[in-house]
């Protein structure tokens, strides 16, 4: 995807008019300038770069388990029928309750260090991969499954060869949602709990009133975010190039 | 030698609330081993589900199917199906999808592989062997379903109107294509249709279903020898005769027809 004139157009305009904003009230509005200063100076003394790298690193690791953990749950009730019927309402309200009611319980459970992080991250993720897994291994049977019957493939050849990569495009839109959710996670959960890191960054910049640093450090996460969600998008076309993205 | 006996043989499914449809009664039919026998009826009259039960996908709930004089009781190596709707894994390749059926059979892979091509090359995609399925036509994708059913080398086709998603002309060659295939094989092949024309044209015999719930209610044999010839068959007066006698037998009993 290439910028296109008329977007580069509307960026620049954009940019103009908040430099213009800045020219009042820099305290409140900051400016690209101001926050590219500021960027600089976060780089250059700052611990900027490792802070992204820990939040990063954490990210992945916790992003990994859950979807992990999240499809095979959701290939588990879209196969089996009675585990749909025991357990999905529960996942059910478990995406419904606000992640912030369960930090006080992640607390007790973790600590506030690295552990808590990686909870938080799998368990404001694993439940985003669920449902598109199962809905992809319904629709998988339901469109291959009498293929695989008349042709006598079953157990972990249907498994293997016929359930999971008709799941495959579904899988793949649940992935860039959850990696997305996750590095929210991630820095809510830094900043909750103070562990060093993008959401610690903002945090002591709001603290400070620092509106230059509370651009700056957004805009990285901002950066951080949409590198991720690119690269996964990227991923996934590569790994269902055979068919049309689904959306779930 | 009878490949397939259907001894009154019926199904009737049960819906959600336990509503009850009989989709078939009182089924009679034996296919000759080596025979190209067509099932022709109105759209609902039970052939897929004959076809299905015929295959084993589906059981039935009276009478019983033998074949090769042994009760069927499931899909079995000797028997393949051709899908309407192809049913091809699109995420494989042509070749990825007639090798597919041979996985768990053909433990080596080079042979899994020869003896797909031998398939492809018969149903003339040998070019297209490494493209998806959504980069062919209809009827190369179908040509796929073929190559894919003969690859397990099995006793008995069973096609459910394999060309009723095709164009007309790419349908009428399709259906050339098949007759020299079964004469090359020697395979029986039931033939599941609702298109008279394409029915005589294939068949050595032709079972009429009546609606809903399906009975044989006429089979008519077609006395032209194979291999037959496209202007020969079409244009001879027993050819419209049949389709006349085949044509009063079903305006009688549905309206539901189209050709
Ligand atoms: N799985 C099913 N459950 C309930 N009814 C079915 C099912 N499959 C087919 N039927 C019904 O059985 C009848 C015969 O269907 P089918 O065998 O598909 O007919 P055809 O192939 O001749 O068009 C139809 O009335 C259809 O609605
Ligand atoms: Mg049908």
């Amino acid at each position: 995807m290439t910028p296109s004139p008329r977007s580069l157009a509307g960026v620049a305009l954009a940019l103009a008019g908040w430099q213009l904003a800045g020219t009042f009230r820099p305290d409140f509005t900051s400016s690209p300038t101001l926050v590219a200063t500021e960027l600089v100076r976060l780089a250059r003394e700052g611990d900027l770069l490792p802070l992204v790298a820990g939040t990063v690193a954490t990210l992945l690791a916790g992003w990994t388990v859950a979807v992990t953990l999240g499809t095979l749950t959701g290939f588990l009730i879209g196969r089996y029928r009675l585990l749909a019927v025991a357990f999905e309402p529960y996942l059910v309200a478990l995406y419904s309750v606000p992640l912030i009611a369960m930090v006080p319980l992640m607390v007790i459970w973790f600590g506030i260090g690295e552990g808590f992080l990686l909870a938080t991250v799998v368990l404001a993720t694993a439940i985003t991969m669920v449902f598109p897994a199962a809905t992809g291994t319904r629709e998988s049977m339901r469109a291959y499954g009498e293929l695989a019957r008349a042709y006598q493939v079953s157990g972990h050849r249907l498994l293997l060869r016929v359930v999971l990569p008709g799941a495959l495009p579904y899988v793949v839109a649940g992935l860039r949602i959850s990696v997305q959710r996750a590095l929210m996670a991630v820095v809510v959960g830094q900043f909750l709990v103070g562990h060093p890191g993008l959401g610690t960054l903002i945090g002591d910049a709001r603290a400070r009133l620092d509106a230059d640093e509370v651009f700056a450090v957004a805009l990285v996460a901002l950066a951080v975010g949409a590198l991720l969600t690119t690269l996964v998008g990227w991923a996934g076309r590569r790994l269902s190039a055979w068919r049309p993205e689904v959306s779930t | 030698m009878t490949a397939i006996e259907v001894d009154d043989v019926g199904k009737s499914y049960t819906g959600k609330g336990g509503k009850r449809t009989d989709a078939l009664s009182g089924i009679r039919l034996s296919v000759p081993s080596g025979g190209f026998v067509s099932l022709l009826g109105p759209s609902g009259c039970g052939k897929t589900t004959l076809l299905k039960c015929l295959d084993g996908l589906i059981p039935v709930t009276e009478g019983e199917i033998r074949v090769g004089g042994v009760p069927i009781t499931g899909p079995g190596r000797d028997r393949a199906f051709v899908f309407q709707d192809f049913r091809l894994l699109p995420w494989r390749t042509v070749l990825g999808n007639v090798v597919f059926p041979l996985e768990g059979v053909v433990s080596s892979r080079a042979e899994r592989e020869a003896t797909a091509r031998r398939y492809i090359e018969m149903v003339g995609l040998s070019d297209f062997e490494r493209h998806h399925p959504h980069e062919l036509s209809g009827g190369m994708q179908q040509r796929v379903g073929i190559a894919r059913a003969l690859a397990v080398d099995p006793d008995i086709l069973l096609m459910d109107e394999p060309f009723g998603a095709l164009d007309a002309q790419t349908r009428e060659l399709m259906q050339i294509e098949l007759l020299r295939i079964w004469e090359l094989t020697g395979k029986t092949v039931v033939f599941v249709t609702h298109s008279v024309d394409e029915a005589l044209f294939l068949s050595q015999r032709v079972a009429v279903l009546s609606a809903r719930p399906g009975r044989i209610a006429a089979e008519f044999e077609v006395p032209f020898a194979h291999p037959r010839q496209e202007h020969t068959v079409r244009g001879d007066s027993r050819f419209t005769d049949l389709r006349h006698d085949i044509w009063r037998l079903l305006k009688g009993d549905t309206h539901a027809f189209s050709e």
